[in-house]
């Protein structure tokens, strides 16, 4: 890209020219070969993360205390935002332990909590590279809080890879706040659409005032 | 509304807090093992294999030149691998159990080393791991090799059957001034087999069983693959260090106290982890792991008496 193009895509606000694959990049996720609950293996970075937007969570199949709970939250986002899941948004639950669940249930899991939906990938591999993506995506530091399983597994880790932008929220909050912070990570607008969301804001406003002598709409 | 929600939130943190459990002891069948009656009148050598094949074999007599004779073959099936309530042994050839169906015997207990059986038909036994190999773990480091003053800091696992010897050490390690992180090149780790007089350094030699050899031992490759795949989990190899060194010490209790343990968690009474960098941990944790077991340490001079083929031999 030369100095030009650079400005002129910084003036147009437009999301970002899609950065080469670094080691470095690939190295902040892992590109470790996992299973999904179809059976069919992708590889983490490239085939789920590369260029899109996530929530990622850690679950697994036996579970009987929060991740059901979880799970029930993620199945409501799903239902808000399912004009996108698929498309420019993605789900993906990941098990803790793989030792335990394979494909089958997984799937079972998904089946059961009506969470076998487009756009929402439940993912089992290798404990090596499972281990390695809990670390790399929910890792805080400190080692007494990364051992337990569960601290992680109460978290959601939301991923514009295209932004290279992260966020992580509670799956304890409402759904707005999570919603929120999914909405935070999506792609930038172009100059055009801001304009286009401003116009219409704009007759709102001018329509409140004719109406009411003052502005109603915020 | 907001006294519901918090309430929600409440339980979510509960049921996450309790829903992950610890890591529990496996049990691992495969390998040799002396079977005693609890009267103690009979014992029969039994051979377990991975693909679920059995060998039965009697105890050779004291005397001179005496061999252990096959008694009978067949198969063997757990119930659980990993957390067995009964065996269930099918004989091929003469011996205990019926020919035409398979023998179910109740797992009463098990441990790495040990486990008891029992039936209604059958007596209650021992059984008790034989191996031909010994194995040992060292704790190793020193202090104020780094410009924090922390230094190489690594677990060393050893198995031998008095001819050959097979070294496992990964961990921190130095070249020159710099800190390296991964399979401790050879020439440092012959530094720290043997024991040192200087305060700066600290050393705990432990015997241990096949099993908890065997989890060290898994601990160690992963590390080492992570070192070479730059897979490490934490930017600070330090801090990798740090949950290495708990990782393989913790894995020699998985299956019953054998060594006592600090309790490295981070908590108040944690001084090694509150009161230290996360450089010095390992350090400080052989350290008090050598206060706490001082009785078990292996000195160097048993080492090489342990090592030795004769003494060995002698012992049989």
């Amino acid at each position: 890209m030369n100095r030009r193009d650079l400005l002129i895509n910084f003036a147009n606000r437009r999301a970002p020219v899609q950065r080469p694959d670094t080691p470095y990049r690939v190295g902040r996720f892992s590109n470790g070969v996992l299973l999904t609950h179809e059976n069919k293996q992708v590889k983490f970075y490239d085939d789920l993360i590369h260029g899109r937007q996530a929530v990622i969570n850690f679950m697994y199949a036996n579970c009987t205390g929060a991740c059901p709970l979880i799970t029930e939250k993620l199945v409501q986002v799903h239902r808000a935002l399912k004009d996108r899941m698929g498309k420019d948004l993605f789900m993906y639950s990941l098990t803790l332990y793989p030792e335990q669940d394979d494909p089958a249930a997984l799937k079972k899991f998904a089946t059961m909590h009506g969470a076998l939906l487009p756009g929402w990938t439940f993912l089992t591999g290798d404990p090596y590279d499972l281990e390695t993506i809990r670390y790399r995506l929910f890792r805080e530091n400190h080692i007494k809080f990364d051992l337990d399983k569960g601290f992680h597994a109460a978290q959601l880790r939301i991923i514009n890879d295209a932004t290279n932008h992260w966020a992580h929220v509670s799956p304890n909050v409402s759904l707005e706040t999570i919603l929120q912070h999914i909405s935070w990570l999506d792609p930038p607008k172009s100059i055009e659409e801001i304009r286009e969301e401003n116009k219409i804001l704009q007759e709102k406003i001018d329509a409140d005032i004719k109406l009411h002598g003052y502005r109603r709409t915020v | 509304m907001k006294r519901l929600a918090i309430i929600t939130s409440l339980i979510l943190i509960c049921l996450t807090a309790t829903a992950f459990g610890q890591t529990v002891c496996e049990f691992n069948i495969v390998g040799t093992w002396k079977a005693t009656s609890i009267n103690g009148v009979s014992s029969v050598i039994y051979r377990f294999e991975p693909d679920g094949a059995v060998t039965m074999r009697s105890l050779p007599d004291s005397g001179q030149g005496s061999e252990s004779k096959e008694i009978a073959r067949g198969t063997y099936k757990l119930d659980n691998a990993k957390a067995p309530k009964s065996i269930s042994f099918t004989i091929n050839s003469e011996g205990v159990g019926s020919e035409d169906g398979a023998t179910l015997v109740k797992i009463i207990k098990y441990g790495d080393t040990s486990f008891t059986t029992g039936s209604n038909n059958y007596d209650t036994l021992e059984w008790e791991r034989m191996d031909s190999n010994r194995y040992f773990l060292v704790l190793a480091g020193r202090k104020g090799v780094f410009y924090d003053r922390s230094g190489p800091a690594f677990p060393i696992l050893i198995k031998t059957d008095g001819r050959e010897t097979q070294i496992d050490a990964v961990g921190i390690y130095s070249v020159g001034n710099k800190s390296y992180f991964g399979v401790i090149p050879d020439e440092l780790r012959d530094e720290f087999m043997k024991e040192s007089r200087n305060a700066s350094d600290v050393m705990l030699r432990l015997e241990i069983g096949a099993p908890q050899y065997e989890r060290g031992l898994k601990v160690l490759r992963t590390w080492d693959r992570r070192a070479r795949e730059g897979d490490l989990l934490y930017p600070n190899i330090f801090m990798d260090n740090v949950l290495l060194v708990k990782q393989v010490t913790e894995t020699l209790n998985q299956c019953g106290t054998t060594v006592k343990l600090y309790r490295m968690d981070w908590g108040p009474y944690d001084y090694i982890t509150n009161d230290n960098r996360s450089s010095l941990g390992p350090f400080l944790y052989f350290k008090e792991l050598k206060r706490l077991n001082e009785s078990l340490h292996i000195p160097d001079v048993r080492f090489q008496e342990l090592m030795r083929p004769a003494a060995r031999q002698a012992r049989r």
